[in-house]
């Protein structure tokens, strides 16, 4: 039988919140009464990504520097759900629009998943993008500094599997994506 | 290619306790913005373990996560303590959230859980022939359950998208691959 589990709060402090982070540590009480002092939680807007396909065939990716770890690796497109976003699929066709200058004919959704429940309160939704062509008129987001590129979809499965995807809820949403494309499948 | 990284010019820490450190760096972006304060959360690597028993099921393990007030199906885990070989990490956590025991494990992939905040990294592996060890008893204190799934069971609930823990799900996915259950055509 399932047991409850479900934690009370019992305070909350904001230790950093600025444009790109919010850290809280909360105190909270579990169902047998005792204290979890300090539980820190990390609240981010939603995010969307997508595996992203031109008419073409090929796959859209970057590269962007994340000072976090320091590394430089490589991304599927993607970015924050906004407060002005009606939807995350609203979100990711903007955010394909804003990055790669694509605008795309379908854009299938994925399902969403946590992040990382153990530390963030956010959701990650994930997308398929097909039919993109590129709009030399689309204005960029340079404040992102991201660099776009062009691969096959062989190429695609090759820098999966030597490890070159740097955020590994993106190595879960290609996953997700490669199954729906049939290019995965049960033995 | 271009060079997309930034300067560090100055750093100093924020909080650094226990569970916590966090630093505010000064950093100088390739096109001369400066980003003051940035913030990382230093936070520590974890290991994620596919365990497969001799009768091929998935041990896992069901816990509740307070930020997002939800009970998840999740790979047995843990921090990887200071020097800690990530492998031994991987088959102590399995051993003490599972109970199960094997010397059959074999590395994944490592990726970064959030490289954009903080600096850890999530090494996955793969333990084939678990078996329980019938003394060690998963830690009461930890609030787990532990749960079997069958082949069959695992590979539906992972297509259906029945796991929430999107760092864990990408480890999932490769073992299936690397057992031949699931296949690049």
């Amino acid at each position: 039988m399932a047991r409850l589990f479900s934690w009370k709060t019992i305070s909350s402090q904001q230790l950093l919140k600025d444009k790109w982070i919010d850290v809280r540590a909360d105190v909270c009480e579990k169902p047998d009464g005792s204290i979890i002092e300090p539980f820190y939680v990390y609240r981010f807007p939603d995010y969307a990504c997508a595996l992203a396909i031109t008419k073409d065939g090929k796959v859209i990716l970057e590269r962007m520097y994340r000072h976090g770890l320091g590394i430089t690796g490589v991304e599927l497109p993607g970015g924050c759900v906004d407060a002005a976003d009606a939807s995350p699929a609203v979100a990711i066709a903007r955010e394909l629009r804003e990055e790669t200058g694509y605008h795309f004919e379908t854009i299938e959704y994925l399902g969403h998943i946590s992040p990382n429940p153990t530390t963030n309160t956010n959701l990650m939704h994930m997308f398929l993008a097909k039919g993109g062509e590129f709009d030399p008129l689309q204005p960029l987001d340079v404040e992102e500094d991201v660099e776009t590129f062009l691969v096959t979809m062989d190429e695609l499965v090759n820098l999966l599997q030597t490890q070159q995807f740097a955020q590994s809820m993106q190595v879960t949403a290609l996953f997700f994506a490669l199954q729906k494309l049939g290019r995965i499948i049960v033995q | 290619m271009r060079d997309l990284r930034w300067k560090v010019l100055s750093t100093s820490y924020v909080y650094e306790n226990k569970w916590f450190h966090a630093r505010a760096d000064s950093c100088e972006l390739p096109d001369g913005r400066i980003i003051e304060p940035y913030f990382v959360v230093e936070l520590p690597d974890f290991c994620n373990t596919i365990v497969v028993t001799k009768d091929e099921h998935i041990i896992m393990v069901r816990q509740y996560r307070y930020p997002i007030d939800q009970t998840t199906y999740e790979l047995p885990g843990g921090v990887i303590e200071k020097g800690e070989d990530p492998a031994i990490a991987a088959l102590r956590e399995m051993r003490e959230e599972t109970g199960y025991i094997s010397n059959d494990i074999e590395f994944l992939y490592k990726a970064a859980a959030n490289p954009a905040l903080n600096i850890n990294t999530a090494h996955f592996y793969l333990v084939r022939n678990a078996e329980p060890s019938g003394k060690d008893q998963p830690d009461e204190l930890e609030d787990i359950d532990v749960v079997r799934f069958s082949k069959t069971e695992f590979i539906r609930m992972l297509q259906e998208n029945k796991f929430q823990h999107g760092v864990q799900i990408g480890g999932m996915y490769a073992a299936m691959i690397r057992l031949g259950w699931l296949n690049y055509p």
